[in-house]
């Protein structure tokens, strides 16, 4: 389990990371005298180059959105578990509200208004990520902060800021990075179905959902304008799904 | 030096008020042992942190030192903190397992900007440690690299840091090997000679409190059943609870005559406690009076003091 998630999600960074750099931006152009055939599709651009630039594009705003929705979450829920009492009833009814709209449907509600646009995409995709870690960091808040080292800290007369910053965060990072890892692959199919919709990355922008959106309409002539992606988004949901997985197994081993 | 004044402490739930201190007055004298004993559940360790500030009483007054310090913020609390520390049962969740144990020492002298210069600080913490009777190369390591001996002197280390002068040991070694619990109740009696601590010394185990006690209180149910010397209490108990209390105490010696007052029944609900005398229910000596008046805690000769129907009449 631990080499195959290894191998799968350090091929997919080297991918995004390295890729555009080996192969060079020539095939992103557009090149009319291509047919459909022969590996390039609409507009003639190549359908490899787009799917080495589509990873890093779809990587990037998956792990840009997994951090931004870890930070705001983590913050909102242990402000909340820590706080306590009308506090963290408030705050947590807001995100039982955000948590009742099924996440992908708000998304594309808040992507409709915006602009096409990765920043845009990025604040559509945050805007109900976060949620999610702000529950688990509160219910982790709530179970490290009766333990008896922060009663010896309150007992030293430590201040609520070294309380949660140095007894309670560091005790709650485990099972945040085990939903982190399955987040990474949420917001991979998120934002591809955002991209397919239209609503996700602007035209011309390489990303897999797009390169989908654009080939569904060859479906029968050119069917591997349409597979190619697939399998490229269905292998990266797999390998963080699987991340999740084995870091869950490490770090529960029953 | 601390002195508790009908001090109750009621955790408010939707439903239920759980009475877990219920008006409880005591002093304890600079230098001595206070034991507190009681069956689990009877608020012991509640009353230890509401002494220390980290429950907010209900009501009562806590005085330290000739200062009021049931209302103080947490701000104006921080430099009495330094006098006034604890140490954990479980010594497994008392230290954070993130921080070195050099860290957790040092946190404490930290907090309270002592030995503020890098090295000076460094050697007040390796002089802790050995203090505690542990190793020197202890200081860079983690708490999952010690026994349960072990890591609770490194609490202990923590609490002494900041010199304090008044000590809660909140069950220090029932979570230990009895060969261990022997180690450390008598490290701890050496740091009390030479460092001058009050300890408060909450423990269920009657013998350890009996060895290390100057005086004893017994609780029960969120109230002061009795409290005196340790021989006299030990040698003559007067609440019935005490007594049956001391029955059960085994004694290592088959020949020797026992007679054992069972308690029947459990203990009750503090959430719902008994009228009057809480311990009617169970009392082999109850009497039509003890299910109506609560008992209060009378002066019983020089220095004991007994919360029970049976001397207040005279």
């Amino acid at each position: 389990m631990k080499a195959l998630v290894l191998t799968l999600v350090s091929i997919l960074i080297a991918v995004a990371v390295l890729g555009p750099l080996a192969i060079g931006p020539a095939g992103l152009e557009l090149n009319l005298a291509h047919d459909l055939q022969s590996g390039y599709g609409e507009n003639g651009f190549d359908v490899f180059t787009w799917l080495v630039y589509g990873a890093r594009v779809s990587l990037m705003i998956a792990c840009i959105c997994t951090v931004i929705s870890l930070s705001v979450g983590v913050i909102y829920g242990a402000i909340s578990g820590y706080v306590g009492g009308l506090v963290d009833i408030i705050l947590m009814r807001f995100v039982d509200i955000l948590l009742a709209f099924p996440g992908i449907l708000l998304a594309l509600y808040i992507a409709a208004i915006l602009k096409p646009g990765i920043l845009n995409l990025v604040v559509a995709l945050c805007a109900t990520g976060w949620v999610g870690y702000a529950r688990v960091a509160r219910s982790q808040v709530l179970a490290v902060k009766n333990q008896d080292y922060v009663t010896a800290a309150l007992a030293l007369g430590a201040s609520h800021a070294r309380i949660l910053g140095r007894h309670i965060l560091p005790n709650i990072w485990g099972p945040l990075f085990v939903q982190a890892s399955f987040g990474v692959s949420s917001l991979i199919l998120a934002e591809a179905s955002l991209s397919f919709l239209g609503l996700g990355v602007p035209p011309g922008t390489p990303s897999w959902g797009a390169l989908l959106d654009q080939g569904v309409t060859y479906l029968f002539v050119a069917p591997h304008l349409v597979i190619w992606p697939g399998v490229c988004i269905a292998v990266a949901v797999l390998s963080f799904n699987f991340l999740g997985d084995w870091l869950r197994d490490v770090r529960d081993p029953v | 030096m601390l002195t508790i004044t009908d001090l109750k402490m009621h955790f408010q739930s939707k439903a239920h008020t759980v009475r877990a201190v219920d008006g409880v007055s005591f002093h304890i004298n600079a230098g001595e042992t206070l034991g507190l004993v009681g069956e689990s559940g009877c608020g012991k360790s509640t009353l230890g942190r509401c002494i220390l500030r980290l429950y907010e009483p209900t009501s009562g007054k806590i005085g330290f030192q000739n200062q009021d310090i049931t209302h103080l913020s947490m701000h104006a609390m921080r430099p009495i903190r330094r006098h006034l520390q604890i140490i954990f049962q479980d010594p497994y969740a008392s230290l954070n397992p993130r921080m070195t144990i050099g860290n957790i020492i040092g946190e404490a002298l930290q907090i309270h900007n002592l030995f503020i210069e890098k090295k000076t600080r460094q050697e007040r913490i390796q002089e802790l440690i050995s203090t505690v009777g542990l190793r020197p190369e202890s200081i860079s390591r983690y708490p999952h690299e010690f026994s349960g001996g072990q890591r609770q002197r490194i609490g202990i280390a923590r609490a002494l840091a900041v010199q304090p002068q008044f000590i809660v040991c909140d069950e220090p070694v029932s979570a230990l090997d009895v060969s261990i619990q022997a180690q450390i109740v008598n490290l701890l009696q050496d740091l009390q000679e030479r460092l001058k601590l009050t300890y408060l010394f909450i423990a269920h185990d009657l013998m350890i409190v009996k060895h290390i006690s100057t005086r004893i209180a017994v609780m029960y149910l969120g109230n002061l059943a009795e409290i005196g010397p340790s021989k006299e209490l030990y040698e003559d108990p007067k609440h019935p609870y005490t007594k049956a209390l001391l029955s059960a105490v085994p004694i290592p010696d088959p020949t020797h005559p026992r007679s054992r007052i069972k308690l029947t029944g459990e203990i009750p609900s503090p959430i719902n406690p008994p009228s009057g005398c809480k311990f009617h229910t169970r009392c082999p000596y109850v009497m039509p009076v003890c299910s109506q008046i609560e008992p209060p805690l009378t002066a019983l000769g020089k220095n004991r003091q007994v919360a029970c129907h049976l001397y207040s009449s005279g």
